[in-house]
């Protein structure tokens, strides 16, 4: 029949789906050549092909909805759904990091002196860069939600400026961490403490570099006229995903960074 | 003179020695700057009487669970922190003896050796 009868979108073939599936193959051996046999062809493979179909299906995603019209407030209601449980997702994804945080500092081994820092371990003063990359994430947050604002109320240039500004205190929080991470006396390989510490705050930081990436592929459509004043998800999306990373420091800075130090 | 017997009262407090955490507190006794060594001498033959009559370590409501690691560990601390203390002090370090008789009792030999060595070697993680 030439017009559904409904209001859902009923996604053209895509070889997307499959091609992602063995992109997370090549990247998951990839992992594990690189960790056991210290070759990284594998998984730069991986990586590169994951690359690659993350940038052509949501390309594609962005044809479907902006160019053809596809997304009727049933679909989009189908995506804000996604988008929750994704979050949700990765909201227990962190909680485990935190267990593990948790069950080794609240009753440290003799192994470690019987104390939490463990002996010979110098924590980071958390009153020293870590509260300067509070304050930027919760700046973020407040000047995303300007952005949304401003798309919603159509005012084009100070969304641009707000995203922008959004954008830019994201990568300075990446850029202080970097530097943390170079100046920090412990390393992963130092007990309990570096591993729970730097794999919780790693996944962090990496998902602080999917937000900012998220957020820039919204600032490039929203200068190019993608999002109108009642119809703009990925942007809402991107927000959701940027608030999460910054609740998750907010954790991250009072379990391990101020409580962990004392 | 004040008694030494208290010199170590502010490093250890043992439920485990039972009386022994009457040991290390002051006690109200006769007044004067030596009213500590009626007492004293009291609680010296209290300790080797218990030590005397030492079995196996009894229960300390510190460490009510199975696992006992915690209580080990304590007990290897208060003995070498109550030796440190003592020597110090230059005072007579026999009430140690009953933290020496409780880790010895429920510690593992090859965490007391590794301990020991660790001690040697000046990297024993924890705080003597």
């Amino acid at each position: 029949m030439a017009h559904q009868a409904h209001s859902y979108h009923m996604v053209d073939p895509s070889p997307w789906p499959i091609f992602g599936a063995a992109a997370a193959l090549l990247t998951t051996s990839g992992l594990i050549m690189w960790f056991h046999y210290n070759t990284s062809t594998l998984l730069m493979a991986g990586l590169l092909s994951m690359l690659l179909v993350m940038l052509q299906w949501w390309r594609d995603v962005i044809r479907e909805s902006t160019f053809q019209g596809h997304h009727t407030p049933t679909v989009q209601k189908g995506l804000r759904y996604g988008m929750i449980l994704f979050i949700t997702s990765e909201v227990f994804f962190f909680l485990g990091f935190f267990w593990a945080f948790f069950h080794s500092s609240l009753a440290p081994t003799p192994e470690l002196g019987g104390q939490w820092p463990p002996t010979g371990i110098n924590p980071l003063n958390p009153l020293d860069v870590p509260l300067l990359n509070t304050a930027i994430l919760l700046a973020s947050g407040v000047t995303v939600t300007w952005a949304h604002h401003s798309i919603t109320e159509g005012n084009r240039k100070q969304a641009i400026h707000a995203l922008t500004l959004t954008i830019a205190l994201g990568l300075y929080f990446t850029a202080l961490q970097a530097m943390e991470y170079h100046e920090t006396s412990f390393s992963i390989a130092d007990s309990i403490y570096g591993s729970t510490f730097f794999v919780a705050t790693g996944f962090h930081g990496l998902h602080v570099i999917i937000g900012s990436s998220f957020l820039t592929v919204c600032l490039l459509r929203l200068i190019k006229f993608h999002f109108t004043s009642n119809h703009h998800f990925g942007f809402e999306a991107a927000a959701w995903y940027w608030h999460f990373v910054d609740i998750v420091w907010l954790f991250l800075y009072m379990s391990m960074y101020w409580w962990g130090s004392c | 003179m004040v008694c030494l017997c208290t010199a170590s009262g502010a490093v250890i407090s043992g439920g485990a020695l039972g009386g022994a955490s009457r040991w290390f507190r002051r006690e109200s006794g006769s007044g004067g700057e030596s009213h500590f060594d009626g007492n004293c001498d009291a609680m010296a033959e209290d300790i080797r009487t218990k030590l005397e009559h030492y079995k196996t370590a009894p229960f300390d409501s510190r460490f009510p669970n199975q696992n006992q690691t915690r209580n080990c560990w304590q007990n290897y601390l208060d003995f070498h922190r109550c030796e440190k203390a003592m020597a110090a002090k230059g005072a007579d370090a026999t009430p140690c003896q009953w933290y020496y008789r409780v880790y010895k009792s429920i510690c593992p030999m090859s965490w007391v050796t590794t301990w020991d060595e660790y001690r040697e070697e000046g990297t024993f993680p924890g705080k003597i």
